[in-house]
């Protein structure tokens, strides 16, 4: 089981969604993905697209300077 | 070269596909390394050619022996004023290169004949019949029946729009539905009858959908079924065929090698 962190701060949907699906496609079973995403229309969509997808969304933490950190399991 | 992965404008270009359940990633990725036919860069060949080029279909092989006439422009949109008088070939390769340059296009300055047209549909995966012509469209099946490519058959006339989806060896074939092509003259064509333009866009859009869905495998084809839309009504009707045995072209007695029909053309 591995983790790896993504930055897509300043990517807007859905683009960061596809990307978001395209690193999930290359992780195992089981493995976490750390994602860094914009708050707004980010942070409203794409928890909710991934939960669809089949994929756990573990926790998300607003970070300071107003994104957010989500912790997405395969 | 085969696709496996994505450069980061292409994520961008194709989100919309990539987040789209049942098309996805695998869907997209199949796309690119596809390879579609379009018979005819006319009414129907025009929005067939633009969505499959914007769709990332891989590669695009475009046949039309013609020039852009005046009289095209009522529907066939992938052309425009200042293209008149060059091939509709080299016109549409040019709309849809400017419209995804990341695809491979390419143009048969030709009018397909019994000679010709094996040679080229063995290359492709999926032909769309964009023929103003039912000499044309009958060589089409016929090829395709052949060759065991699947294909879009689709025509206009007036208001009416008719199209089904062929898969030799598994679904009805054009001439297990119509046999053979109707008497010289007995049928109105584009050229005597008219066409609203737009129903061009309509039926040129559903098969560049069939070519989509037949490449991702997504949803059901339009196979063993005619659909004929009346868009001056906007009904849609669905009528059921089954593969005949017995068939001219694909039944147990079927072609064993291609014959040209008698041409008649229409600007279609």
């Amino acid at each position: 089981m591995s983790k790896i962190i993504k930055d897509f701060r300043g990517i807007k949907c859905p683009i960061n969604f596809a990307k978001t699906k395209l690193v999930l496609a290359s992780l195992e079973d089981g493995d976490i993905l750390e994602l860094f995403i914009d708050d707004g229309s980010a942070i409203k969509n794409l928890p909710g697209s991934v939960e669809k997808e089949g994929h756990k969304i573990l926790s998300r933490e607003e970070q300071g300077d107003g994104s957010w950190c989500i912790t997405i399991e395969k | 070269m085969i696709k496996t992965d994505f450069t980061d404008s292409e994520v961008e270009r194709y989100a919309r596909h990539i987040i789209l359940k049942d098309v996805g990633i695998e869907g997209q990725l199949k796309l690119l390394n596809s390879k579609v036919l379009i018979v005819g860069a006319g009414g129907l060949g025009s929005p067939a050619a633009l969505y499959l080029a914007a769709a990332g279909v891989g590669t695009i092989g475009v046949a039309d022996g013609d020039v852009v006439d005046l009289s095209n422009l009522q529907r066939q949109i992938i052309h425009s004023t200042k293209d008149i008088g060059i091939l509709k070939t080299k016109s549409a390769k040019q709309k849809m290169q400017e419209l995804n340059p990341d695809i491979k296009i390419i143009t048969y300055d030709t009018y397909l004949n019994a000679s010709n047209i094996l040679d080229i549909v063995k290359d492709y995966d999926f032909v769309i019949d964009g023929a103003d012509n039912f000499a044309t469209k009958f060589l089409i099946n016929d090829a395709c029946v052949l060759a065991n490519k699947a294909f879009s058959h689709g025509g206009i006339l007036r208001f009416i729009a008719q199209t089904m989806t062929i898969v030799p060896n598994v679904s009805a074939c054009y001439a297990c539905v119509f046999d053979s092509p109707p008497p010289v003259d007995s049928v109105p064509t584009c050229s005597s009858a008219g066409v609203l333009g737009s129903i061009a866009g309509v039926l040129g859009s559903i098969q560049a959908t069939e070519a989509i869905k037949y490449i991702t495998g997504v949803g059901n084809l339009l196979t063993d079924k005619l659909l004929i839309a009346d868009l001056a009504s906007m009904d849609f009707d669905k009528i059921k065929f089954k593969k005949n045995p017995q068939c001219r072209v694909c039944g147990e007695n079927g072609i064993k090698h291609l014959s040209g029909y008698e041409q008649r053309t229409c600007e279609a």
